[in-house]
């Protein structure tokens, strides 16, 4: 068979439409999907942001108007406040990002990989966040002279913390290994 | 751009591409369920884009440039994701109760469906009529890559189709 008997098999579905759309099906769907991808989006940013701004507000305040004032805590005030100024950055980049359609499917991959990069390199970051934020608190928590068990608790829920982070680092990593392979087909 | 503007170019772009969107659904799923759930993912990113649609380029063009690039990414999801969503929205493509099984254009779908997902985006270019150029633009490679893959879809198709019997082919 020569190329144009296949392309003539490909040009005869043409002539024949195999479905029907359910036009008001798929509104439903477009709106509920719509609502669902941007919910899920901007649900977890502004959880990370409120969380970190609250728990600097919190801290801050907390530590400003004790009777004793603890430097590792004004630390942590800071630190969370940067996070938080972190992720808005990412938001904000995001929300630009998006708004670009016109490119090609190397473009779009080199994007795509340049945020798989982003996420790969954010998730590490917040593991070791873990660590910061727990180091602090136990410092804090030393300065304040508390009892051993709340270093105990403390170390218990921080450790917790990167062992379950360690699945949404491993996801983005599978992620960025996959358009990789792609960007590898691409340029064969 | 109003949402009413933007209602009416989808609505008009729907009914005037939906072979495309056929086309394009049927190269990336096989199942009914990944082919309906992909279409929807195709057609919300063509909505979403209208408003930025640029006049200048061939609506085909773009549908096809927007439709590919979900597509790649649709496959680079994790199927489970997929396979959860596809549950409950297998609807909205619906078979004709008239349409008849063409076994030449099954086997062709399945050997792209064989090739990688680069090589079925140029198939699928390639038999829609794209020309080098408009490919290589699409793709963001050059011509050349474009045309020595092209040669090797080529190849590929005409030494399949000779091999094997082919449902009554030859």
């Amino acid at each position: 068979m020569e190329f144009d008997e296949v392309q003539n098999i490909w040009s005869a579905q043409n002539m024949q439409m195999p479905y029907s759309i359910d036009t008001a099906e798929l509104h439903r769907r477009i709106l509920s999907k719509k609502a669902k991808v941007i919910f899920k989006t901007n649900f977890t940013e502004w959880l990370n942001i409120v969380v970190n701004l609250g728990v600097g507000a919190f801290t801050l305040w907390t530590n400003a108007t004790s009777s004793r004032h603890n430097f590792f805590i004004y630390c942590l005030s800071a630190w969370v406040f940067v996070v938080a100024i972190m992720v808005v950055i990412g938001r904000v980049r995001r929300l630009i990002a998006g708004r670009r359609f016109d490119r090609s499917i190397q473009g779009e991959l080199q994007h795509a990989l340049a945020v798989a990069d982003y996420q790969v390199k954010f998730s590490e970051l917040i593991r070791w966040n873990n660590f910061v934020i727990g180091g602090l608190v136990l410092f804090g928590l030393w300065e304040a002279s508390k009892p051993w068990w709340t270093f105990v608790l403390i170390t218990l829920f921080l450790l917790l913390g990167w062992y379950v982070s360690g699945f949404e680092h491993k996801f983005y990593r599978r992620q960025k290994q996959r358009l990789e392979e792609l960007r590898g087909l691409l340029n064969a | 751009m109003t949402s009413q503007e933007q209602e009416h170019i989808f609505k008009d772009w729907l009914e005037q591409y939906k072979g495309l969107f056929f086309k394009i659904v049927r190269t990336y799923a096989v199942t009914a369920m990944d082919m309906d759930d992909l279409f929807q993912e195709i057609v919300i990113q063509v909505w979403r884009s209208i408003p930025v649609w640029k006049q200048h380029c061939a609506v085909s063009t773009w549908i096809y440039r927007i439709a590919i690039n979900t597509a790649l990414s649709w496959t680079r999801k994790e199927k489970k994701h997929r396979q959860i969503e596809g549950l409950e929205a297998a609807q909205v493509l619906q078979m004709e109760p008239g349409a008849v099984a063409d076994d030449r254009l099954a086997w062709l779908y399945e050997e792209i469906h064989q090739m990688d997902v680069i090589d079925r985006s140029l198939a699928l270019l390639l038999l829609e009529g794209f020309s080098y150029k408009e490919m290589a633009d699409i793709m963001g490679i050059t011509e050349s890559n474009v045309g020595v893959k092209i040669n090797r879809i080529k190849k590929k198709l005409i030494v399949r189709s000779q091999k094997q019997d082919l449902y009554g082919i030859r």
